[in-house]
């Protein structure tokens, strides 16, 4: 009995502190200046189910598991390739370049047209002001910074922003898209991807965000210092 | 000589349990000795204390970047498929609180057993959460620690598993007690 009152005491505690620091948290939020909106997003629509195909892109080896062959949710911006995979493709991948949902590597012919830039010609068409930037990396890495101007089209929820995307910018836009590094896999599946969407004038910065961090060029972001 | 040395209170004690037929109650012996000492252990003041500081400090520490840049940490959040979507902005404003009162609690001994078991079960949902996401062969940041940059992975269950192992003697033996107030009681 006396246990039994014990564990009812700390149930209650608990319960008293967690709708503290939750009290706390909304409060906060309020005159936190990097606050966010609590009113929940509209809720997920799922269309279809479908089984996304093993396409094995360039250098991407499947292994037995992977996650490829399960069924998942499309129309919402998911779809699935093994993560373990594109790791296994690459030295020096990162987590920031492993998204958790996204589509699988495209085929080396399909963006064997696709013009690579480096920094300086990066900067140039930055500079011109015709292009515009996509940040493929995942979402959280764009809030926390990204090349000044730029777009978040990651890979991880990329139909989910592509529908905002587009009412944004158009098949005929100049685009460069960029995420992490040399070693990053997510510019080429954005790419891809935006291909596919009917976008012709796609431009990859292979450096991607370290090259232009390194050299302090204009981004901004909630952890970029003003 | 052997009989000076039991003081004189005690031999009294025992020549009358003696005659009056009580035995001496008997002293644990292998495995309840060593639960008794591990008992002990774990219930010591020293090793809860170490172990309120420990895990507070790292609780604290995990929250700060998450308390103060929320729309990060929502968008770490997202990436877990466990988490409804309705439920996401609320998740990314409240576990960063409850992460930074609770170690603060923890640290300064106040109602440590039940912010303990607020953690033990916040992390045990992170375990759940990254065991799902693995199931289903995913790979995303696991919005521990910002400072880590870590993935989810069994390192990220094991170290959390690893910290309900450290909140459970606070859970068991550790005070439910609001300091100041149970000092003024006594």
């Amino acid at each position: 009995m006396e246990r039994l009152s014990t564990i009812l005491k700390t149930a209650g505690i608990s319960a008293a502190i967690a709708s503290l620091a939750f009290t706390a948290g909304m409060l906060f939020n309020i005159i936190n200046p990097h606050g966010i909106s609590i009113r929940p997003a509209p809720p997920k629509i799922v269309t279809i189910v479908e089984t996304v195909k093993k396409k094995a892109g360039a250098g991407l080896k499947s292994k037995a598991g992977d996650c490829a062959e399960k069924p998942v949710l499309a129309g919402t911006g998911e779809r699935a390739v093994s993560t373990a995979a594109i790791a296994s493709s690459g030295v020096g991948v990162t987590i920031a370049d492993l998204p958790s949902l996204i589509a699988p590597i495209p085929p080396a012919e399909k963006l064997k047209d696709v013009p690579r830039l480096t920094l300086e010609k990066a900067r140039e068409y930055y500079d011109s002001g015709k292009y515009k930037f996509v940040d493929a990396r995942p979402q959280y890495k764009y809030i926390e910074a990204h090349i000044k101007g730029a777009y978040s089209l990651s890979a991880s929820f990329f139909i989910k922003q592509f529908t905002a995307f587009k009412e944004t910018v158009v098949s005929e836009d100049e685009l460069v898209v960029y995420c992490s590094n040399t070693e990053c896999k997510l510019s080429e599946i954005v790419s891809g991807e935006l291909l596919d969407n009917g976008y012709k004038k796609i431009n990859i910065f292979e450096g991607g965000w370290a090259e232009w961090e390194a050299k302090q060029f204009p981004m901004e972001g909630v952890k970029v210092k003003k | 000589m052997g009989s000076k040395t039991i003081p004189d209170g005690r031999r009294q004690g025992e020549e009358m349990n003696r005659k009056s037929g009580i035995k001496r109650r008997a002293q644990p012996e292998g495995p309840g000795l060593a639960r008794l000492k591990l008992n002990e252990l774990l219930g010591s003041n020293a090793l809860l204390t170490a172990l309120r500081i420990i895990m507070g400090i790292v609780f604290v520490a995990a929250s700060c970047d998450k308390l103060l840049f929320p729309e990060v940490f929502a968008a770490k959040a997202a990436e877990y498929k466990l988490i409804p979507e309705l439920l996401l902005p609320v998740t990314a404003v409240a576990i960063p609180w409850v992460e930074f009162i609770c170690g603060l609690l923890l640290t300064l001994n106040v109602f440590s057993r039940s912010t303990a078991l607020i953690l033990a079960v916040t992390l045990a949902g992170f375990i759940f959460g990254m065991a799902y996401d693995l199931s289903s062969g995913l790979a995303h940041d696991c919005g521990c620690f910002s400072f880590l940059e870590e993935s989810i992975g069994a390192g990220a269950i094991i170290r959390d598993v690893f910290f309900i192992a450290l909140l459970l003697p606070i859970i068991i033996y550790g005070e439910n007690k609001f300091p100041h107030l149970s000092r003024k009681g006594k």
